[in-house]
């Protein structure tokens, strides 16, 4: 068994006109040895709010911003090379739950203001590192991912979209 | 040395294209013609004939300045049977524009303000429906004008290939008067053919009031070459010059004098040096076609009392 804890950049792309800055992330995976070479993994990832850019149009100024939070459960085959040196991947189905934010300011005659709404849902992640094994219980590693929110605020919303979250991490794994 | 000779023809060929139009109100200019109390708004329509699309901008005043319609505030352009949101800011502030689909049928187009908080957002990528700010309708929702396009204007006289020999010769252009009020304008896009190249420019003359009826020299459409115009003439010795140096520059100074001769714009925008001026253009002008091409219709409308009606009609007969 294992478990990694990695913090990673992420980068969103809600697949419209959207143009967020880069966000945080932290992740942490547990993973139960099927065979020397595949593991089930389950994981959790938390990130903070990542901001659009702040925008003008007829209507106002406004700034979006979106967090997440997700539940992961798939499969993680890794590859031992001679030596400490390991690659691995990750892949399978997420849960997720997604707040946007929107703050909003018109003019000076009409007060603006702030609206929240928030959407859970499935998804799928694919996730791709390696890692230097430090010792025989702990170590380092590189990891790149994608994960895909499907359907984001579908049947709440007549404009729903599909949430894509790109980022690389660096973590620790503690064999046990 | 080898002499280059410039030869301008002593025939001018030149197409017209005719338009006439008429307008009181200057929409180049937001802040022009608006009143210094009260709501004003501005409503332009822009309808080609037989187009299926018109044109539509409008700004709001108060008090002469402009108005941003904001908080999901948005102007609602509709004619019978199809409606659009002016979701597109124009270029002077609180002007914003669209195209409506028309018809034929359609005599009217009326402009108003409506609240409209998720479809003035419908360009964002977050879902507007359920994540929105709306702070309610703002004062101007409700407000309203409405423009009615004028009459075509039809071209009743103007001979077809009607020769004209000197630049001071009158076109007798009669048309069917029908916006009383309306002042006129005449569009034409000109081409010259000096047998060496072609010019093509357009002019635009003011007729005045829509009375039917203008008799408009040729020196409106086409520059007499005798004339000066210092400024036209140092730009364009200026650019020849840069150009035949670059181009000598890359050529390593073989670049052929015949280019250069072939350089001489047809005129009559401007004359080349020492090159002999078109003495009598003449002009053939095309064919009378009292089809209309363009229409279209502007009104300021006063909000809530008093109310004026601009409107502006726009006809381009055009052939050969």
């Amino acid at each position: 068994m294992q478990v990694d804890v990695n913090g990673s950049i992420t980068f969103l792309d809600a697949g419209g006109n959207d143009d967020f800055e880069s966000g945080r992330a932290i992740s942490v995976f547990f993973d139960y040895n099927l065979k020397p070479w595949l593991a089930l993994d389950a994981g959790l990832i938390v990130s903070d709010k990542a901001q659009d850019k702040i925008r003008t149009d007829i209507v106002g100024t406004y700034q979006a911003s979106l967090g997440t939070r997700m539940l992961l459960l798939g499969i993680k085959p890794r590859y031992q090379f001679d030596g400490p040196f390991e690659i691995y991947g990750r892949t399978g189905l997420t849960y997720w739950r997604t707040e946007i934010e929107v703050e909003e300011y018109f003019n000076d005659v009409i007060p603006g203001g702030v609206a929240t709404n928030s959407d859970k849902g499935y998804g799928y992640y694919l996730n791709f590192g390696a890692l230097h094994n430090v010792t025989q219980q702990v170590s380092v590693q590189i990891e790149l991912s994608y994960i895909q929110q499907l359907d984001v605020f579908e049947g709440k919303s007549n404009y729903p979209f599909d949430l894509t979250i790109t980022g690389i991490g660096i973590g620790i794994g503690y064999r046990f | 040395m080898k002499t280059i000779r410039f030869y301008l023809a002593p025939l001018c060929l030149s197409s017209l294209i005719v338009a006439l139009s008429a307008c009181e109100f200057e929409g180049s200019n937001n802040l022009q013609g608006v009143p210094d109390q009260g709501l004003f708004i501005y409503l332009e329509a822009n309808r080609h004939e037989n187009g299926d699309v018109a044109q539509i901008a409008a700004a709001v005043f108060k008090d002469s300045e402009p108005l941003n319609a904001v908080g999901g505030d948005i102007f609602k352009a509709s004619a019978n049977t199809s409606e659009v949101l002016l979701t597109d800011a124009g270029y002077y502030a609180g002007s914003y524009y669209s195209s409506l689909p028309i018809s034929d049928v359609d005599q009217d187009v009326t402009l108003t303000i409506v609240h409209e908080p998720v479809l003035a957002r419908e360009d964002r990528w977050y879902p507007v429906d359920v994540i929105n700010v709306d702070p309610g309708p703002g004062e101007l929702v409700g407000n309203s004008a409405t423009v009615t396009f004028p009459p075509p204007v039809i071209i009743t006289t103007i001979q077809t290939a009607t020769p004209y020999i000197s630049i001071s010769d009158s076109i007798n252009l009669t048309w069917s008067e029908g916006g009383e009020g309306d002042t006129m304008r005449i569009r034409a896009a000109t081409t010259c053919d000096n047998g060496l190249n072609v010019s093509t420019y357009g002019t635009e003359v003011a007729l005045g009031d829509d009375d039917g009826i203008e008799a408009i020299t040729i020196n409106n459409f086409i520059f007499d070459t005798a004339e000066e115009f210092p400024a036209i003439t140092f730009i364009a010795n200026v650019g020849l010059g840069m150009l035949q140096q670059v181009l000598n520059d890359l050529s390593a100074g073989k670049a052929d004098p015949d280019f250069f001769a072939r350089q001489l714009p047809a005129n009559p925008m401007v004359r080349s040096r020492g090159a002999p001026a078109p003495s009598s253009p003449s002009i053939t002008h095309p064919v009378n076609n009292k089809k209309h091409a363009d229409r279209q219709t502007t009104t300021s409308h006063i909000i809530p009392a008093a109310v004026s009606l601009r409107s502006e009609c726009e006809q381009h007969a055009s052939g050969c």
